[in-house]
């Protein structure tokens, strides 16, 4: 072998080696820190933690989760309605003060409507952007994720996080004695792209005479009504962004 | 003149030896204990299945599966809401219940701004920061390595 070539090759592996040392020191591909941490995003570096770098607790592989032994999607409380006092409206159903012992809505992502379900074969007012399948959604699929109020459909309000969505009124069903919360939109979700859509502006169930839009999972939000959409009940088609009203 | 075919393959083998050192992946993971303390792996590999996240730990030992739905845009970048996590490690796997969570995913070819933050996604970057039942927060960020239908 030529003197060059040794030369070449010797430099190679000279680069290699500070690669191939780190490589495997990052074999684990694990840091642990006593303290909060700071990791750059998407550059593989992480900075250097606030707090004295300890050594792992344990000697471990893959990822460590020493906390979650095993949890099970669990079903954790609703938050607690503080329905709006207001005059009963009819059919046993208002949003007036509802018992304490009053059972919150069931989470159950496929069935929508709340106690009017099955009842929606009324006018069906149909979205005025014309949205034709998912084209809201730049044609891709929404569907919903079960664990989320409203199946994320009006944000990303986990129905156990206490504080994750501001409480905005509820429905109470006297008649089966169940209470539907409502959650104040966030401004990003799909359903804030409906209420743009439909020109509603949302505000707190509770009052009469409001436009009652029961979206996934049994959620329900209100609205003021206008010219395009009247006070009442309506359900939602959450892959068109269209509302129907109750029969 | 010499022939040089041993010499270019020699040369070929040094500079494999030299890439393959190096690790491509470039996601990072922080997970916090609900003690405060903080474990950090580097060079996770991500990957995208339809709406299901795939983390693996740069050992290969341990896997994160992260379903997502209630997925839509704002703007360019999606947003999903994660509703289950395995933790598939030693042979088993572990579900890890979530209270709430965001996946931010990047799949443009340019870097878009986050809703309500000067916060950037690179192309192809995802973040995902969710908080487990038992308080555990974990943080997701770095390039996705691989992106299936």
């Amino acid at each position: 072998m030529s003197g060059s070539l040794r030369s070449v090759i010797a430099l190679v592996l000279m680069v290699a080696a500070p690669a191939s040392a780190l490589a495997q020191n990052h074999a684990s591909g694990h840091v642990s820190a006593g303290g909060s941490g700071h990791a750059s995003g998407g550059t593989g570096r992480v900075s250097a933690p606030s707090a004295p770098v300890a050594p792992p607790p344990q000697s471990q592989h893959g990822f460590s989760f020493p906390n979650e032994a095993n949890v099970r999607p669990i079903t954790p409380p609703r938050p607690v309605a503080q329905p709006i006092s207001t005059q009963p409206i009819s059919n046993g159903r208002s949003v007036n003060h509802a018992p304490t012992n009053y059972v919150h809505s069931p989470v159950n992502a496929n069935v929508t409507g709340g106690p009017y379900r099955g009842q929606f074969h009324g006018r069906v007012i149909y979205n005025p952007r014309r949205w034709r399948g998912w084209g809201w959604n730049r044609g891709i699929h929404w569907y919903p994720a079960p664990i989320y109020w409203g199946g994320g459909f009006w944000g990303p309000f986990a129905f156990g996080g206490l504080g994750a969505g501001l409480l905005f009124g509820s429905i109470v069903d006297y008649q089966d004695q169940a209470i539907y919360p409502s959650y104040e939109i966030e401004p990003t979700s799909p359903g804030a792209e409906l209420l743009q859509n439909y020109g509603l502006t949302q505000t707190e169930c509770g009052p009469p005479n409001l436009v009652v839009i029961w979206g996934p999972d049994n959620s329900v939000i209100c609205a003021y009504p206008n010219d395009l959409v009247g006070a009442g009940n309506y359900e939602l088609d959450p892959t068109t962004l269209t509302i129907v009203s109750q029969s | 003149m010499r022939p040089m075919r041993p010499q270019i393959y020699a040369l070929i083998a040094a500079l494999a030896i030299a890439t393959i050192s190096v690790a491509s992946a470039k996601g990072v993971t922080l997970v916090q204990q609900a003690d405060g303390s903080v474990h950090t792996y580097i060079d996770v590999n991500i990957r995208l299945s339809g709406q299901t996240l795939w983390l693996r730990s740069a050992d290969r030992k341990g896997v994160l599966k992260i379903g997502n739905g209630a997925c839509s845009f704002i703007g360019a970048i999606q947003r999903c809401l994660p509703y289950a996590v395995a933790l598939i490690q030693d042979g088993k796997t572990r579900q890890i219940a979530i209270l709430h969570g965001t996946v931010f995913l990047n799949l443009s070819n340019a870097a878009q701004h986050l809703p309500r933050s000067s916060e950037e996604l690179a192309p192809r970057t995802i973040l995902a920061l969710w908080r487990t039942v038992r308080g555990t927060y974990v943080t997701i960020k770095g390039t996705i390595d691989e992106v299936a239908p």
